[in-house]
């Protein structure tokens, strides 16, 4: 029972430089964190990244200069306050801000799904937005001359999506929190989950919440175990605040920032290495739901 | 009183919408379902859900107190290109940076657009429910000249406009008919119906003209008479302090810095020692599942 089943090493190589990679998950929510480390490990440049909200997994891959540009409507880390790599990056314009509503990328993925270039929207007139994206028009109806807002289409070269339970063929289960995965999934060119457990067909058509994600769009499956930390994977575990503060200070400048990536990433070549170097049992028992 | 004033807004039956990180509003809508709203429903950003229930707010433990509660699961992409279009969402309250004298808002850059002097997290869904929605509030627990500003540096949120009554929104076919309060920790403001500049509507107990003039970026229309603002009942006290927000969650957002921070870890420490004596079915679960984990691959 193999199917898609591979490493982490192996699973970033289905990543290019100057790629648009799709992050699944929401803010501080089930975010593919162990994946993000090895991208990071393996010096990926020049992407561009889509996060619908994003906190860490942005803001880590901006501060191993990985980053080229970003498309989201909210980067930051929830009441932690801002994201700081984001922050410095954009202030001092080092990183490309593609500036995103909710609905610019709702919306956006939307029309990649009907494979159609736009999406008419009654939103975004008047607003800011759209002096600082050239590509969001505004249109005539052609059936009624309303004047509408025609959103691009958006289409990720890939995406990488943590979820809770995967067979090894690419069905995938994850409950609660959807966030926009489903879309991202069926969306993007190639498509890599990693997950907490591996589990049979069997297991996973007996599990209590629907397949979210099915074999036929997915291309590689990882395991994973607490692969979304610091963030959150409901029901086994919620975000790692203790270590987001530890994150957060050492975001305030570059040279610490550095520090955080040799200690918890470059010295980390395996999840198992990482998940001691946050604090083992102790640390995971705090988090544990 | 920012969190009481929200909640007196809230009318029975109401789908109201939460923002991200917004806990002054999560607890608003739930004292209004606790006193006379009790048929209201959230919508959570948090999961994309809906839920009719009423429960403590949590730092470690809000998603999977949402998720648990959900009423009904949403995507994402549903919420924002079905649900929020289609003005289904009552009425929200959101948390400007920036806000002018016709209600128009900011979340996205202090200073030049290019080189900002400070990059904000972004919009999220404030541009995209400004248009459409009937009832939009604003909060804004520090009132201030930096963000009661005369001049945006960013216009990502529509309120009324450059004024001139109601016939700019309605030429753009705008949907929604425009803000309707702002709340702020000095006193209550709406919009004039003639010219749709801010108007104070009451000061807060203590709170003198002055004092909101002073830190108001703008002209401030002033009312013949002005009232004071009802202050929360005992009852509504209660019910916040017991029942929705043990912990004082919601006055993170009158905090920043090292404050904030601390204030956090002491919230942190109180919820999981308080987890600790709980025992559920997924705890004594999750217990079993780190255990053989740490057998299998962390060596301990």
């Amino acid at each position: 029972m193999t199917g898609k089943l591979v490493a982490m090493e192996d699973a970033v190589n289905l990543v290019n430089d100057g790629d648009m990679l799709a992050i699944g998950g929401y803010t501080l929510y089930r975010k593919p964190m162990a994946f993000i480390r090895e991208l990071v490990r393996k010096g990926c440049k020049d992407m561009t990244v889509l996060s619908f909200a994003a906190s860490v997994d942005v803001d880590m891959l901006i501060g191993s200069g990985a980053v080229s540009a970003i498309r989201s409507c909210y980067v930051g880390m929830e009441y932690l306050g801002l994201a700081p790599n984001h922050r410095r990056h954009v202030e001092n314009g080092a990183v490309r801000l593609i500036e995103e509503s909710e609905l610019t990328i709702g919306v956006g993925l939307k029309a990649a799904l009907q494979r159609v270039p736009f999406m008419p929207v009654k939103q975004l007139l008047e607003t800011d937005m759209l002096k600082v994206r050239s590509d969001i028009r505004i249109t005539a109806c052609p059936l009624t001359s309303q004047k509408v807002v025609a959103l691009p289409a958006i289409k990720p070269d890939v995406a990488v999506i943590h979820v809770t339970e995967a067979d090894p063929f690419g069905n995938a289960c994850f409950s609660g929190n959807i966030c926009a995965d489903r879309e991202l999934a069926m969306v993007s060119d190639r498509v890599i989950l990693t997950a907490e457990n591996i589990v049979s067909t069997e297991q996973l058509k007996q599990n209590p919440q629907p397949v979210q994600i099915c074999n036929f769009e997915v291309d590689a499956v990882v395991e994973a175990p607490w692969g979304a930390h610091p963030t959150s994977a409901y029901p086994y575990y919620t975000f790692d605040l203790w270590h987001l503060f530890d994150y957060l200070e050492a975001g305030r400048s570059g040279d610490a920032f550095k520090g955080y990536l040799e200690r918890y990433v470059h010295q980390c070549d395996t999840n198992k290495d990482y998940l001691n170097a946050i604090g083992g049992m102790a640390a995971l028992e705090r988090i544990s739901l | 009183m920012m969190c009481a004033c929200i909640a007196r807004e809230i009318k029975d039956g109401d789908l109201a919408g939460q923002g991200i990180s917004t806990p002054l509003v999560g607890a608003a809508y739930m004292l209004a379902k606790l006193t006379h709203a009790p048929h209201s429903v959230i919508s959570y950003t948090v999961g994309n859900l809906l839920s009719i229930d009423v429960f403590p707010l949590s730092l470690l433990y809000y998603e999977e107190s949402v998720i648990d509660q959900c009423l009904r699961p949403w995507t994402f992409t549903g919420v924002v290109s079905d649900l929020v279009p289609f003005g289904c969402i009552d009425v929200e309250a959101f948390r400007p940076a920036q806000i002018d004298k016709y209600g128009n808002t900011n979340n996205i850059v202090i200073g030049d657009y290019q080189r900002p002097k400070v990059r904000l997290p972004g919009c999220g869904g404030i541009c995209d429910a400004t248009s459409i929605w009937d009832r939009i509030y604003f909060y804004i627990p520090d009132h201030n000249r930096q963000v009661f500003v005369e001049k945006l540096d960013f216009r990502s949120g529509l309120g009324f406009l450059e004024g001139q009554n109601d016939k700019q929104r309605k030429a753009l076919g705008l949907l929604g008919k425009g803000p309707l309060k702002a709340f702020s920790n000095l006193g209550v403001m709406n919009f004039d119906e003639e010219t749709r500049r801010m108007r104070l509507v009451s000061l807060h107990p203590g709170v003198t003209l002055n004092e909101i003039r002073e830190n108001t970026g703008f002209e401030l229309m002033i009312p013949d008479k002005i009232e004071e603002t009802r202050p929360p009942s005992q009852e509504e006290i209660d019910l916040l302090n017991e029942k929705i927000d043990p912990y004082g969650i919601r006055m993170l957002e009158s905090l920043s810095g090292q404050k904030r921070n601390q204030r956090i870890k002491e919230i942190i420490e109180k919820e999981m020692n308080a987890r600790q004596k709980i025992n559920t079915p997924r705890h004594a679960h999750n217990q079993a599942r780190l255990i053989d984990f740490a057998k299998r691959f962390l060596g301990q």
